[in-house]
């Protein structure tokens, strides 16, 4: 019991300094998100990890916990991050709610070279890294990624609820598809994915509220700087919806401050190097960190001129320009790759509508939602940024040859479907993302169910 | 106004696109196996035991059924793709002796069966459950396309509640081994520190 609390104090700490200098000490469920933020940056800086596995680098923490304690006296922050991560901790002590997938091996090896001070070059992300280093002789500390992603999405539901003044009993409304067996199943291993989901969820959040109703601007780059750092591919899957939220998120804050815009290139550029190691050890396209670099400057550039006409007239057609871009992407995986090509999707198209662990409902829930949310959408931005996580979908199905042609082995290479399962492990990858995409705009649901919405459309 | 229709033309759009595929499967697999006589058939000549499987003989429908009255709690059908147009939506193969009777075989005991389908075309003409929802969610996307002025959100979270609970305990297990998903036992602090870290020393 002094070994968890030790160690989720440890883990704690910079959050709650951060959520202090931040003066965002009331939003006790984002504290945990600011710690990963800073212990993430320990994958890069690697004598960050001093202060977790040594007895003056925790010393040290203990201090900075308190002077925090005694600087901000924010005691509900503390207890209720303590609370909440003792009752995931003591539910999985209990009966075991962790599903440890190949993935864990491979993150915990990266976390062990880090904490021996060395770099991995594991194609794990640095927040997933992170999730494995704060275990001692007498306790591993195992549901931090439950813990930030059910934070955040808490976090982000009440966030809804406030902003459209909306009852909180429809909190229920984002119950059932936790019950969904795959979506349970993901949100319970050790991977970034259901973290990432709400972080993408947060920004889009921000992006919706008007100015006054908003955070404050750094916790908007901070969150950014984690959403990209969190998934290695999140740079390619979710450029055009960066580009779109960050447009708009900025046409309503101080264009002419250049601040922002420094903002927004740090918060860009930082996660390559966060990932600086992770970026450059894959076989795929995200080990190729000079296509990282590439985006980020592309979409410094594109915010930076979005009052320019060429600019202006991309951003109105985004959605038109990254639909034939996926149609081109179709046409150029056919000719790359011929039948294999069309294997690839119609395995993933198997896998998604398959009854097997609830991948059907997951994906008819999905189209659901993205039917009721353009529905119900009373401004042209949000119809845009609801297509937009459609087009994702069809992204995530369309790009997949491009990774079977990587992790396919034999199967792939010899084009030969006749005795594979449905559920390989090849196309396992390309699902996470979609699960990913779905809880992403789970908490959104919110906004369907609101019982006054004529009101709120008299009131826009 | 202008929103109403759109909720109209996608509910349509979604529902014409979830009829269409269900006509496809129609095509592919035929719904001919919940009149045809293999389930009697398999309770007549292999009562309450198991059958012999060769050559496609026996559909994923009548073998679910037939194995249905052993009450096993780990049974497993894995879905393998297939080109043999004989073959789609039957079984494969299973692991267990033919003949072997139910009585003899132990009810927590691993018993898988492979499924053969077509690439693309899933099995749900054979899944009774899931048909049922698929008529209760079309039923809900038409209704909603009709009453666009009513919300009707809630229902379909309500279906998917109940499916989704329904089948929870079919869903908590690995498809290729007799191991349950949850509990694990494994992720429990000690069992970490211990797999991971104590025997690696």
């Amino acid at each position: 019991m002094i070994s968890h609390l030790f160690l989720s104090l440890l883990f704690l700490t910079p959050g709650l300094l951060i959520s202090g200098v931040l003066k965002t000490q009331n939003k006790f469920l984002l504290t945990s998100s600011f710690s990963v933020f800073f212990w993430s940056i320990s994958t890069l800086i690697l004598q960050i990890n001093y202060l977790i596995n040594t007895f003056f680098g925790n010393l040290f923490v203990g201090l900075i916990f308190l002077y925090w304690f005694l600087r901000f006296r924010n005691y509900q922050n503390v207890l209720y991050n303590l609370f909440f991560l003792s009752i995931l901790e003591l539910i999985n002590n209990a009966f075991g709610i962790l599903h440890i997938v190949s993935t864990f091996s491979i993150t915990l090896e990266a976390a062990l070279q880090n904490l021996d001070y060395i770099s991995s070059s594991v194609n794990v992300p640095a927040v997933q890294i992170t999730f494995l280093k704060f275990f001692n002789d007498e306790y591993f500390l195992a549901t931090l990624p439950q813990f930030l992603g059910f934070s955040l999405l808490l976090s982000n539901s009440y966030s809804i609820l406030n902003f459209k003044k909306i009852p909180k009993k429809y909190l229920l409304v984002i119950v059932p598809a936790f019950l969904i067996f795959c979506v349970i199943l993901e949100i319970m291993t050790i991977r970034s994915h259901f973290f990432s989901s709400q972080i993408l969820c947060f920004l889009i959040i921000e992006t919706l509220k008007n100015k006054e109703n908003r955070l404050n601007q750094d916790i908007f780059f901070i969150f950014l700087c984690l959403f990209l750092s969190s998934r290695l591919e999140n740079y390619y899957l979710y450029y055009p919806l960066l580009l779109l939220i960050l447009t708009k998120y900025i046409e309503f804050e101080d264009k002419q401050h250049s601040k922002i815009y420094i903002k927004l290139l740090s918060s860009t550029s930082i996660p390559i190097l966060i990932n600086y190691n992770s970026l450059s050890g894959g076989d795929d396209i995200r080990g190729d960190i000079r296509i990282s670099i590439a985006l980020i400057l592309i979409l410094n550039i594109f915010i930076f001129f979005k009052d320019k006409s060429l600019v202006t007239f991309l951003y109105s057609y985004l959605n038109h320009f990254f639909a034939l871009g996926i149609v081109g992407l179709a046409l150029t995986n056919f000719v790359l790759y011929n039948f294999k090509a069309l294997h690839s999707w119609l395995f993933l198209i198997t896998h998604l509508l398959d009854t097997h662990r609830g991948w059907v409902i997951a994906t008819l829930y999905f189209l659901l939602l993205i039917i009721y949310l353009i529905s119900y959408s009373n401004k042209d931005f949000e119809i845009k940024i609801y297509i937009n996580v459609f087009l994702t979908f069809a992204l995530i199905i369309i790009s997949s040859p491009l990774h079977h042609s990587i992790y396919g082995y034999e199967q792939w290479s010899t084009g030969i479907i006749d005795g594979i399962a449905i559920y390989n492990f090849f196309d396992e990858s390309q699902t996470r993302s979609f699960l990913q995409l779905f809880l992403s705009i789970l908490p959104l649901s919110l906004i369907i169910i609101n019982s006054h919405k004529e009101k709120t459309e008299i009131k826009n | 106004m202008k929103n109403f229709n759109k909720l109209r033309t996608l509910s349509l759009i979604f529902l014409i696109f979830l009829i269409t595929y269900l006509i496809i499967l129609f095509t592919t697999y035929g719904v001919n196996h919940y009149t045809n006589p293999e389930v009697k058939f398999l309770e007549d000549n292999f009562s309450k035991a198991i059958p012999n499987i060769y050559s496609c003989n026996f559909d994923y429908f009548s073998i679910n059924e037939h194995i249905a009255h052993g009450e096993f709690e780990r049974v497993r059908f894995r879905k393998i793709i297939t080109t043999n147009a004989d073959c789609f939506g039957k079984i494969a193969y299973t692991g267990i002796t033919p003949g072997t009777k139910f009585d003899d075989i132990d009810p927590v005991s691993y018993l898988e069966f492979g499924v053969n389908q077509k690439l693309g075309y899933v099995l749900w003409l054979f899944e009774k459950k899931f048909l049922l929802f698929l008529f209760f969610f079309s039923a809900l996307l038409l209704l909603q396309s009709k009453l666009v002025k009513r919300n009707i959100f809630k229902y379909f979270l309500i279906l998917i509640f109940i499916y989704s609970l329904v089948n929870f305990e079919t869903y908590n297990m690995y498809i290729n081994s007799a191991k349950y998903y949850f509990p694990n036992e494994n992720s429990k602090s000690v069992n970490l520190l211990n797999s991971w870290f104590l025997q690696n020393d």
